[in-house]
């Protein structure tokens, strides 16, 4: 029964027109579709200046005439959110849900102000993002994609089905979920809730150092299997040079690198070993 | 041939969810490579070349500022060119090798010319902001907005002119190439799966350079011997 009663805390408080005319359940769940659709293209015209601040509008667009009390104060309200954006991927939909949410209480006389929600949407939107970014980019991703590569040496596809039930759980969870959450708690969301988010964050980074270590071993015993010693040596000098790379080359060109001295190596080696055997 | 049109509809679609923030990771080099063998009708060779490519790049992290080089076309050219160039000859099977090297040498210079075309765009295209203001200020929210969904095309053809554009010119090259240099000497390059994914496995070595995850890299490293060593 509270579960019922909190939901429709989160569906009604962002959506109520100012004149406080209660919305049909369908409406709001309609016009909160509305917003989720649009969170998925929120970085599509990502540009150098405003970064994602005219897809945040966009995400904010359906609500615009609803928040405002005048046809100027609507114009007023979507210029205040053209501005400059980034919060990145994984947890925009967040802060995008905190606006609605302050925006909706402004809308119905409470004392919010526009610069109140800007510090909070630039607040959060630095610290989601780091924590979002580590999360995916350092940490799921690359296990996932450590396990569909371990898969791939084998010739499976199973592994790529895992990396993606895995990742895209994360992903909607977090764009999904978080635009939800947003909208539920507003600017509570920071502080401690931001410290709870990605509580798996240990756990997935050991699994993504473990299954690093497996997949490093299994590309030694397959080199091994492929053509003895001299495959685990050149093994090993790819991955220490992958390293010695990391820092002073981009990966384009470390990878470039590595790749032609491997082929010049197969290639060369037969007749260097056939000379000198 | 037909099915082969369908290759820059594919790097449309990847190029959309990789840049549009769709971001289902179905773009991910290993799927865009299964994905091309799937429209070709070798799901398995596609698969291969494009998860080749992924293992040379696992473990790169998208630095702030740094823009990561398109690998979700990548990913399709490698599959595509492995698939189409073995096809449109009579490949004998000692230029194997050199095709697979020529096809990721494609996809690597596909995949940085994709990075180049989407910094040219971000860097220019500030002026659909300016537009959305503008119609803001004018009241017409919804035009404001549309301004927005019009970039998702703009990815799609990107990603459509540039995997064409390898397929196109990719295939007849690499055939002529093959044509040209292959023989015996190029037979060993048939091993180029086994020592290319060791790049990746550096790069990953070098994310786990911390006092916990570098014990739990060993563990996971010596564990496969042990179990090796148990099954004789």
């Amino acid at each position: 029964m509270e579960n019922v009663r909190r939901e429709e805390a989160v569906w009604t408080e962002a959506g109520n027109a100012p004149s406080g005319a209660r919305h049909s359940r369908s409406a709001v769940l309609k016009e909160h579709g509305n917003a989720i659709w649009r969170l998925f293209f929120i970085q599509s015209s990502r540009n150098e200046r405003t970064l994602d601040g005219l897809g945040l509008f966009a995400v904010l667009e359906p609500f615009l005439r609803r928040w405002a009390h005048s046809r100027e104060n609507a114009k007023a309200v979507a210029r205040a959110h053209l501005g400059y954006f980034n919060a990145g991927l994984y947890l925009s939909s967040m802060v995008a849900g905190v606006v609605v949410n302050m925006e909706g209480r402004r809308a119905r006389g409470e004392p919010v102000t526009t610069e109140g929600i800007d510090r909070v949407a630039t607040a959060l939107s630095s610290v989601l993002a780091a924590r979002a970014n580590y999360f995916f980019d350092a940490l799921l991703i690359p296990l996932g994609l450590t396990i569909a590569s371990i898969s791939a040496i084998y010739g499976s596809y199973i592994g790529l089905v895992f990396f993606l039930v895995l990742y895209n759980f994360y992903h909607f969870r977090s764009r999904i979920g978080g635009y939800c959450k947003g909208v539920e708690l507003g600017e509570g969301v920071g502080g401690a809730f931001v410290g709870r988010l990605f509580r798996e964050e240990r756990l997935v980074a050991g699994c993504s150092a473990f299954a690093s270590g497996v997949f490093a071993a299994l590309l030694f015993v397959q080199a091994r299997s492929a053509g003895g010693t001299a495959f685990v040596v050149w093994g090993a000098v790819a991955i220490a040079s992958a390293l010695a790379l990391e820092k002073k080359l981009s990966r384009v060109w470390s990878v470039t690198a590595i790749l032609c001295a491997t082929a010049l190596y197969l290639v060369v080696y037969p007749f260097v070993y056939t000379k000198f055997r | 041939m037909i099915p082969a049109l369908f290759i820059p509809l594919l790097g449309g679609g990847v190029a959309v969810d990789n840049r549009s923030s769709v971001r289902l990771l179905i773009s991910q080099p290993v799927c865009g490579g299964l994905l091309a063998g799937l429209v070709l009708g070798n799901p398995l060779e596609g698969f291969l070349a494009g998860a080749l490519l992924q293992m040379i790049f696992l473990g790169m992290i998208p630095v702030r500022g740094i823009a990561a080089p398109d690998l979700p076309l990548g990913g399709v050219v490698a599959g595509a060119l492995s698939i189409l160039a073995q096809r449109s000859m009579n490949v004998d099977p000692t230029a194997k090798g050199l095709i697979l090297f020529l096809s990721l040498a494609a996809a690597i210079i596909v995949a940085s010319a994709g990075r180049a075309a989407h910094r040219l765009w971000e860097s220019r295209s500030y002026f659909l902001t300016e537009g959305a203001l503008r119609l803001a200020g004018a009241g017409r929210f919804r035009l404001a907005s549309a301004l927005h969904f019009s970039t998702v095309p703009v990815h799609f053809a990107i990603g459509f002119a540039l995997t064409a554009g390898a397929v196109l010119g990719g295939v007849p090259a690499i055939v002529r190439i093959v044509e040209a240099i292959s023989g015996k000497w190029c037979d060993p390059l048939r091993s180029l799966p086994v020592l290319l994914p060791f790049i990746g496995a550096g790069a990953l070595l070098a994310l786990n350079l911390t006092r916990v995850r570098i014990v739990l890299y060993l563990a996971g490293f010596c564990a496969v011997f042990l179990v090796m060593f148990f099954r004789g």
